[in-house]
């Protein structure tokens, strides 16, 4: 259709271009710059992180803690992504809203929840000591595990979807030809599905763990104020102290932390930005059916 | 399916630990429930009574209730911003072939994939720079940035996934391109407009990080009373707040997914 030129429609997108970048690019650029010149060129706030115990702790705490989150999410993703690949009807339905209703609710509230759950006279203490797995209620609450099933139930729905997109673009004949060829239902599994969900799987990870490396709420909400995360650290080294050189400083190692984990993503299966986009798609629930009814 | 293969067995166990892991993401945004409900001053499970007076708080007192309108307020100037702004962009994106279109479709969607930390504190900075901390326009702005991509990467896919000759035939019938936009196009994507729309909403209006940072002490939001009343005076009137969201955030997507499944049978 010669009508509209496609060139033209460029200039639909001009608003929003100009929106981030005066929104999003222009102070992101600050914050690099501000990390960098104090107010000359100066590497100190980089070398305070690197130097201070203190700092590369949290640092560590961050990395470990994001790692831990992600592995334990991956495990339990996994079979979650299997059936929602493969559901149909109500049951579909009724999984779909369950897995992206945390998504819908406030991040404080699923917090909150937790603190009410793990309490020392919450509904898991009880049904514990009921069941006589323990004498006396045990304290989870303001430690790192409280603050790993947090994030877990947060990181969940990030997990799923992407690896339930892949999941559901599968060929399911590939599968029979597997077993048709003398494969055991094992050895289908190993060297056909497994393969060929690997994309959703890595996309998971690389999301679930530069979302949760940027935790703020969950670990001031469940965790002990010993073990930091980083975003509550440059929370305070900014907002509290005022320190913005060293705030910037500490956010761009989160970002490198961050495009670490997505340029080893890039670097293994290149870049389907489409998982994203259509787990993101999914994610609202109006999206393609993880059935793969969707053209993408 | 998923699991080992074909027998049933390893389908069962496959299938059981879904529903089971999907229960226990569920099970937490249920467990407020009754905690709203109870008689008692302290956050207690199961609650001693059944008493609506932490309802009856919330609606009685001043601050809650004007955080809500704050919050309300910002998630509909939110909406309407980034629909303006991402509807048309999305358009661009999907139908345009320009040069440098990638590298605008990861410019788009880039506010989602920063810290969110980082990205308080730039728009703090910008706000500040704008003299517009803690001003109704500022955290509509600053929502914006943050909702933006939702919006781009929902049109765009029920923009992609549409059918264009609908739009063709009413073009070549004499109707005007911008005409057969209005008519037909939008109408056909409306339940993605409505979806992205939600979206934007209800991200704006759950948002935390960014709003401790640009929100002022006469435009707190309701994530931030909720904060104060996690950290310091905890007592169940979080968790009837809490309730009343869970159950809006459940009739929503209820309704969202019957209305697609009806939708598709059509």
């Amino acid at each position: 259709m010669g009508i509209v030129g496609r060139g033209c429609w460029f200039f639909l997108t001009v608003p929003a271009i100009a929106f981030l970048a005066v929104g999003f690019a222009y102070p992101l650029f600050r914050i690099v710059l501000r990390s960098l010149f104090d107010p000359d060129f100066t590497f100190i706030h980089f070398q305070t992180v690197v130097a201070v115990d203190a700092y590369t702790r949290v640092i560590w705490n961050t990395v470990s803690l994001a790692a831990m989150v992600t592995a334990i999410t991956a495990c339990l993703a996994f079979p979650v992504a299997c059936v929602l690949a493969r559901a149909r009807g109500w049951f579909a339905s009724a999984l779909t809203i369950g897995v992206v209703l945390p998504l819908w609710t406030s991040e404080l509230m699923r917090n909150f929840a937790w603190t009410v759950i793990l309490g020392r006279r919450g509904p898991l203490n009880q049904a514990l000591l009921a069941l006589g797995a323990i004498d006396q209620p045990i304290s989870i609450l303001f430690a790192t595990p409280a603050v790993i099933i947090g994030s877990v139930h947060v990181m969940l729905p990030f997990m799923i979807l992407p690896m339930a997109v892949v999941m559901a673009g599968i060929d399911r004949r590939l599968l029979a030809v597997a077993r048709g060829l003398g494969a055991s239902p094992w050895q289908a599994f190993a060297n056909v599905f497994w393969p060929l969900s690997l994309p959703g799987v890595l996309a998971g990870i690389v999301v679930v763990f530069g979302l949760s490396a940027g935790l703020y709420v969950t670990p001031a909400v469940l965790g002990s104020q010993g073990e930091a995360m980083i975003a509550m650290v440059i929370d305070t080294q900014g907002r509290r102290s005022l320190n913005w050189g060293l705030a910037s400083a500490l956010s761009m190692c989160l970002v490198l932390v961050t495009v670490g984990g997505a340029a080893v993503y890039l670097r293994w299966i290149g870049p389907d930005l489409r998982v994203v986009g259509r787990s993101i798609d999914l994610w609202t629930s109006g999206g393609s059916e993880p059935g793969g009814r969707g053209t993408g | 399916m998923g699991g080992p293969g074909d027998r049933r067995g390893g389908r069962v166990i496959v299938a059981a630990a879904a529903v089971v892991v999907v229960t226990a993401m569920v099970a937490p945004i249920l467990v407020v429930i009754p905690v709203s409900l109870s008689s008692s001053r302290f956050v207690l499970f199961p609650p001693p009574e059944l008493s609506l007076r932490w309802y009856i708080a919330f609606f009685t007192d001043g601050a809650w209730l004007r955080a809500s309108a704050v919050s309300v307020a910002v998630a509909l100037m939110t909406t309407a911003t980034t629909l303006a702004l991402g509807v048309p962009a999305a358009f661009g994106l999907v139908r345009g072939r320009f040069f440098g279109r990638s590298l605008v479709a990861i410019l788009l969607i880039s506010p989602m994939m920063a810290p969110v930390i980082q990205l308080a504190i730039a728009l703090y900075w910008l706000l500040i720079e704008l003299g517009m901390l803690g001003t109704l326009a500022g955290i509509v702005i600053a929502h914006s940035v943050f909702t933006l991509p939702f919006v781009v990467v929902v049109v765009a896919a029920s923009l992609r996934r549409l059918d264009r000759s609908y739009e063709l035939v009413a073009i070549s019938l004499g109707a005007s391109p911008f005409a057969a936009i209005c008519y037909i196009t939008l109408p056909l994507i409306g339940p993605g407009l409505l979806i992205a729309g939600l979206l934007a909403f209800v991200a704006s209006f759950n948002e935390f990080l960014v709003a401790r940072f640009v929100t002022g002490a006469t435009t707190a939001t309701l994530p931030m009373l909720l904060w104060k009343g996690m950290r310091f005076e905890t007592n169940p009137t979080i968790a009837a707040v809490a309730t009343m969201f869970a159950g809006l955030s459940i009739a929503t997507l209820v309704w969202v997914e019957v209305g697609r499944r009806r939708g598709r049978r059509r």
